[in-house]
């Protein structure tokens, strides 16, 4: 395991920073590392002394430097977040929220029909419609868009991704979310659902208020992280 | 340089699965020695050949080591087939023109 303990510490780094998955990344450099450790066991069964076996293995296999910049070399090696970042962090994140908020909506028109089904009767005192009512509101408004904000903010961060698209993706995300609106009327005789999607000038501040908080709790560690990381490199460097 | 190691990669593991330590050892083996790569090359070009889709990568535990085995997907023998023929065809050319008298 010499080459796991010798490995410049910038080497997972600057696989990750030019684009290659972390997973790929950490597997190629612990299979490096795995190899090492077999040239040297299989010099050492041949006589060598341990310091001599692992001269031969470096011989072998080259230095991790060498690796790093053979892997760098092969761009098909690098993701296509790290390709497309505008698609990766601003446009499939936003096509993302759409998508679970539409799909979360038919989770509870189906939720709903399955009580129906099942001779529950649906009124206003229904405990499944003050479930909804209590619950959906919260979650489509605020816990959906700033979880998908929070998966694209974490994905740049672990994968050493330039902050731009990210950015432009967490604000677009919670914008799109605060454009969203959802309602539960609990009136005696029809008990309704609402959703939309649109911007009036009657809630503009609360709109501008979710949208700034939603950004802010999301955007702020994320940027914070990224601070950090710039400052970890650097201090390695 | 590349192709060849593509083409005996591609060649060794149509045969059975191996892990790069393995692999290393059959290249040597199976050349006679007359091809030596840096050992440490194999890993770029086994995560190529994985990300295009012709190898299949399994991550295995033998005696508390980490293996990870490579093995040939459908889309990887179709491509050996294809690289095998085309370097016959090179590989015939070549020959043909070291054989010839007048370019001896």
């Amino acid at each position: 395991m010499l080459a796991m303990h010798n490995r410049p510490p910038r080497s997972l780094d600057r696989l990750i920073q030019a684009g290659i998955a972390p997973r790929r990344a950490r597997r190629i450099l612990q299979e490096f590392a795995e190899h090492h450790a077999d040239v040297v066991a299989e010099r050492q069964v041949l006589g060598d002394s341990d310091r001599d076996a692992r001269v031969a293995a470096g011989a072998r296999l080259g230095t991790e430097h060498q690796l790093v910049a053979n892997l760098l070399a092969r761009p098909e090696l690098r993701s296509w977040t790290h390709r497309r970042p505008s698609i990766a962090f601003a446009l499939a994140p936003v096509l993302s929220f759409a998508l679970a908020f539409v799909a979360s909506l038919l989770a509870l028109i189906a939720l709903v029909e399955w009580r129906k089904a099942h001779g529950d009767a649906l009124g206003a005192a229904s405990p499944v419609i003050h479930r909804i009512g209590t619950y959906a509101g919260p979650y489509l408004l605020w816990a959906l868009p700033c979880a998908v904000a929070a998966l694209v903010a974490l994905t740049a961060a672990r994968r050493r991704e330039s902050s731009i698209w990210p950015c432009v993706g967490i604000v677009a995300v919670c914008c799109v979310g605060a454009l969203t609106n959802f309602s539960v009327s609990t009136s005696p005789d029809a008990p309704s659902m609402g959703a939309g999607i649109g911007i009036g000038t009657d809630h503009l501040g609360a709109t501008l208020l979710r949208a700034g908080g939603a950004t802010a709790l999301v955007l702020l560690p994320f940027l914070r992280a990224r601070w950090l990381q710039r400052h970890d490199l650097g201090a390695l460097s | 340089m590349s192709g060849i190691s593509e083409l005996l990669l591609l060649r060794l593991l149509s045969e059975r699965q191996m892990y790069g330590y393995e692999l290393a050892r059959a290249i040597r083996a199976a050349t006679r020695q007359a091809i030596s790569v840096g050992e440490g090359v194999l890993y770029p070009a086994l995560h190529s050949l994985e990300r295009r889709g012709w190898l299949k990568a399994r991550r295995c535990t033998v005696n508390g080591r980490t293996r990870v085995y490579y093995a040939l997907t459908r889309a990887g023998l179709r491509h050996l087939k294809r690289i095998t023929q085309e370097w016959r065809r090179i590989s015939g050319g070549v020959d043909a023109a070291l054989l010839d008298a007048r370019y001896a």
